[in-house]
């Protein structure tokens, strides 16, 4: 079974303008600084993110996702939740 | 201290168009009354877009006072007065922070400028262009801006570095290898890039 952050890499990636960049980036990216992403960009990935977890992320959660693992901190936090 | 922000957004892009068009996208970024404001004059297509410069501009402004939280657009909630497709001026609110704006509005993108202080925003000196190359946004528009710099300061272009602090990602202008206090904000989408100083 896939876990959270094999499947959150392909909506990343998705979003990424210069593909180039995952080349040289480091384990934890953050997600404007690093991808290049800009803040319309992250409001898509989060809806993807919704999707594929079926979850959903509050504004105050999106207040805190800087880098991948924010992300994936959040998507854990939703599932426990949801349990 | 007066710091200031800016944002163009492109109406023409495609994507731009689709999400915000896209209800769910809108409730992701619109307060509800910033939303219900939208469903009753949707004749005016353009407002989510303008809300979003309103709240981007704001929030390049608090970043620079300080916020270290990321950008969580529903958060930030735009008042503004829609008399003059050119020019209208307006708020943000995020917790207690006020934040004034003025933005452009024609058929190709809208602009927002935006300060902390109400008599500082049209003390704003702004441009905005239209480049081909879409992928050097970012060299054209610190390229703009130096230009821009050497004629209303009368510094050597090759003593100017338009740089950003690695932590905050603020940019900000060096002189001579010295930190500057003028105060910047750079902004740009799909083909245009603008940028704002304080003159």
């Amino acid at each position: 079974m896939k876990n959270i952050k094999d499947k959150i890499m392909p909506i990343l990636k998705r979003y990424t303008f210069d593909k180039k960049i995952w080349e040289t980036v480091s384990e934890n990216p953050d997600l404007a600084k690093d991808l290049k992403i800009n803040s319309a960009r992250i409001v898509d990935i989060i809806l993807d993110i919704e999707d594929e977890f079926k979850i959903e992320i509050d504004n105050e959660s999106l207040e805190s996702i800087k880098t991948i693992n924010d992300v994936e901190n959040i998507i854990s936090k939703k599932l426990e939740e949801k349990e | 201290m007066i710091y200031i922000g800016n944002d163009i957004i492109s109406l023409k892009d495609k994507k731009n168009i689709q999400d915000f068009s896209n209800p769910r996208y809108l409730k992701k970024i619109l307060t509800e009354e910033e939303f219900i404001f939208f469903k009753k004059n949707e004749n005016y297509h353009f407002l989510p877009f303008l809300f979003w410069t309103c709240k981007e501009s704001a929030y390049k402004i608090l970043i620079k006072k300080g916020l270290r939280k990321s950008f969580s657009p529903k958060n930030f909630k735009v008042n503004i007065n829609i008399n003059n497709k050119h020019k209208n001026n307006g708020y943000v609110i995020y917790d207690n922070y006020k934040i004034y704006t003025s933005s452009l509005i024609n058929n190709s993108y809208i602009h927002t400028i935006a300060a902390n202080y109400k008599n500082s925003v049209s003390k704003i000196f702004y441009e905005i262009k239209k480049i081909k190359n879409i992928s050097k946004q970012s060299y054209y528009t610190r390229d703009y801006l130096t230009e821009d710099l050497v004629g209303k300061f009368e510094i050597d272009k090759s003593k100017i570095k338009i740089l950003k602090d690695d932590f905050t990602g603020i940019p900000f202008i060096s002189i001579n290898e010295l930190k500057s206090d003028i105060e910047i904000s750079l902004s740009h989408d799909k083909e245009f890039v603008s940028y704002a100083f304080l003159y």
